[in-house]
Parts: structure tokens; sequence; C-alpha cells
């Protein structure tokens, strides 16, 4: 920053971001600084650099699969239209179907003993419902949140509790995907672990209809539900095991919440 | 919605559809990778169509649908046990595009976008490479101009820094 001008004023005149007294004032600044100058030269030859290295990409031509997919595909409501399906149709081993039956998913609930959920704000327009709220403290589900490495189950009441992943985000909290199943219904959730326990932020129920009995999850909106959450969370890469360990406490580390 | 507007839509969204690939080819740095992930977002695209808001940005709301099919994507990856990720990376590969179909992308550009972290590659491809405005990245991904502006020059910095040790003479 020289003086009132900022790196970020700067970008943003190389940009085109800036109009009228503002661009001015910046231009200024720059004409009278050999430093904002060079700055003002490395955002615009960052720009040149990417525009170029992508140059041409749009004139290849748009393969048929997809140009078909857009204008021939029904749209039918509640349909599973997804990452998983997709990946269904390529002959992967997991695939499910999904049934709006939030009753039956309740009754999951219930059995999982997720006591001290509260509907949440944000039900997705067909596939069960949403949930979220502070779980007790001496909840099963608590426990195996806070026990469970990623990639291993723990029975809870009845109900197949998985620890799909741990992510460590910002202001180092905590939080944990996990999925639960109990004959072929399940929901998929994010807790973060609080003061007084763990939070979920969503948990998204469900019934697969699959035909081996596994519970297979979810909805894609189920998951983008779950995506969503560990998008504002800003959690992308999930930690590694040792780290994990020392987060769940099975190993000492210091420097670790 | 009716049908002819369900039509217009459909065909506004497959002209979009090369810079879906573009986008998807930066974030993912692997062509048959990206256009695998384009293929999933819209389907959910199409899947949820009914529930686009005329007169809401088309572009706006595909970008997040790629970018959102790509993270989740990559969380299922990183968070599966071994042997289901073989079998996901099987099935990726094995039934993308043709690899003469597929875009491809610099080597050094790939490295260095690389270096850069979700939140910084989405940025730049928007803004730098679809020529998306500050306010439009913003809407894109759903964080405060000034987000987007932090997250840019930060970005860029890294970008240029991780081409020049590459040797790379921008």
């Amino acid at each position: 920053m020289t003086g009132k001008i900022t790196d970020e004023m700067v970008m943003a005149l190389a940009d085109g971001e800036l109009h009228g007294p503002e661009a001015e004032l910046v231009r200024e600044a720059i004409a009278a600084s050999s430093t904002l100058q060079d700055q003002f030269d490395r955002y615009q030859e960052s720009r040149r650099v990417l525009s170029s290295g992508f140059e041409g990409l749009l004139d290849r031509p748009v393969p048929e699969d997809m140009r078909k997919l857009v204008l021939e595909q029904t749209a039918p409501g509640g349909a599973v239209v997804s990452l998983e399906a997709a990946r269904v149709r390529r002959g992967r081993l997991f695939g499910f179907n999904f049934l709006s039956q939030a009753a039956a998913a309740a009754v999951l609930l219930g059995a999982a003993a997720l006591g001290g959920y509260q509907m949440g704000q944000n039900e997705p327009a067909t596939d069960g419902f949403v949930l979220a709220g502070l779980l007790p403290q001496d909840s099963p589900i608590s426990a195996a949140l806070s026990a469970a490495p990623a990639g291993t189950s723990i029975e809870v009441g009845g109900t197949e509790f998985l620890a799909v992943a741990t992510y460590e985000i910002a202001e180092g909290q905590v939080c944990r995907e996990f999925e639960l199943s109990r004959d072929g219904s399940g929901a998929v959730g994010l807790a973060c672990r609080v003061d007084a326990g763990w939070q979920v932020e969503v948990a998204a129920l469900n019934v697969t209809g699959s035909t081996t009995g596994q519970f297979l999850p979810a909805s894609a909106d189920a998951f983008e539900l779950v995506g969503t959450a560990l998008d504002a969370k800003g959690a992308y890469e999930t930690v590694a095991p040792d780290q994990e360990a020392c987060i769940l406490g099975s190993e000492a580390c210091a420097d670790l919440p | 919605m009716d049908i002819q507007e369900e039509k217009a839509l459909r065909l506004q969204i497959v002209a979009l559809i090369p810079r879906l690939r573009r986008f998807a080819l930066g974030l993912t740095r692997n062509g048959p990778e990206a256009d695998d992930v384009v293929q999933m977002a819209l389907e959910r695209a199409i899947s949820k169509i009914h529930q686009f808001q005329p007169g809401t940005r088309l572009e706006a709301w595909l970008f997040r649908i790629v970018r959102t099919t790509w993270l989740d994507d990559r969380r299922r990856m990183s968070r599966r046990p071994a042997e289901s990720n073989e079998d996901a990376v099987n099935g990726f590969a094995g039934d993308s595009l043709p690899q003469t179909d597929a875009l491809d992308l610099r080597a050094d550009l790939a490295r260095a976008l690389g270096t850069l972290t979700e939140d910084q590659r989405a940025v730049v491809l928007l803004v730098l490479v679809d020529g998306l405005s500050y306010d439009e990245a913003s809407e894109v991904l759903s964080v405060p101009t000034g987000t987007i502006m932090s997250r840019l020059s930060r970005a860029r910095t890294a970008l240029m820094q991780a081409l020049s040790e590459q040797g790379v003479r921008p």
C-alpha cells in the first residue's frame, strides 16, 4: 500500500473495475510511483497470461453427449440425477434409488437416538428433510463423532454410524461428515465441534431403495446440502489420518484442538 | 415456466457449455475429468431446471453448479475407502469422452494453478479467464466482493510466482 492506494485498488484498476474519480486517483498515484506501476503491470500481466493460456478452448466443438443431455433429457420432479447416478450408469459399484419417504427416515432418526434435532429452514424441495441442532453431550451420536476414525463404522442403537471424513477449518474448528444407515434408510450430515459438544450443521435424511439392502448414500440434493455446508465452512480437504488421531484424542497432540 | 420457455432455457444452457468446460478444465486441470464434471453438472442443472428463476443470471447458476459438483466429487474421492476410490477413479476415467474430444491445458499452467487453493483457483478462472466482474464472481462463489478481491490478489501473486519458478517468462 502506498498512501491511501491499496494493492487491491491497483488490481481493480488493472481489471477495469474502477471508474470515475476513484480510477483517476489511482491512475495519478500509479503515475507517481514506480512501485505502484510495477504492481499495476504485474496485475495486467497475470490477466494476459491466464487468458492466453486458455485461448481457443471456446472454439472446440461441444461433445454431442452433453448437447443431447441438455436438449433431450427430461427433468421429472424428484428424480435423482446426480454425480452418483452418472457413475452408476458408468457401471460403478455404488448405486442408489432415492425415495422421498421422510416418515421412514424419521423412524431412522429416532432409532439412531438423534435427540436434539430441530427442523432446519432449508428443506430440499423434494427430498427428505433437513435437520440441524446441538446434540446432547450424552448422545450416542456425539460419542461416535468423538471416537470413530474416518472410514470406520460404529453401531448405535441398531443404526450404523459411518464417520465419512474429518475436516479442520479456519479457527481450528473440527467438523465431521457422517452417514447413518439402517435397513436401507439413511442420512448424511455434517457436525462441527463447539464448546457445548457437537453441533449438527445439516443432516439430510432419505431412504434408499437399494436392492442389496445396503445403505447407499443419498440423493444429489442431500449431498449438495452437505457440500454447501462444507463450502460455507471453507472445508475443502480432509485431514490426514495422523492429524485426525490428534483431533480425536487417540494420539497425543499438543497443537491441535 | 412453459414448454417454450424451457426449450429456450435449454438452448441457452447449450450455448454456455464451452465456458463451463473451460471453467471445469481450470478447476480439475484435466480434460477428461473436466468433461465428466460438466456432464454431471449439466445433469444436476437439468434435474433442477424448474427451480431456475427467470431473470437471474443463468451463467452464475451454472458456474455455481459446476463448482459444487467438482467440490462434492473431490470430497467424495478423498474420503471413501481405498477400494471404493479405485472403483470411482476407474469409473471416472473409463467412461470419459474420447481423449481427442477433451480439452487440454498447458502443463506449466496446470502446475501453477495447482499451487492455488480451491477458492483462489475458482476466482482466478472466473475473473481472469472468463472475464466476470468482481460482483459477478461474488454471486457465483457466494462471498462478498471484498473477499473476491483479496483472494484474487493473493492468487495472482502465487500464480506468477509458480510460473516463474518453472522458468516460464510471462
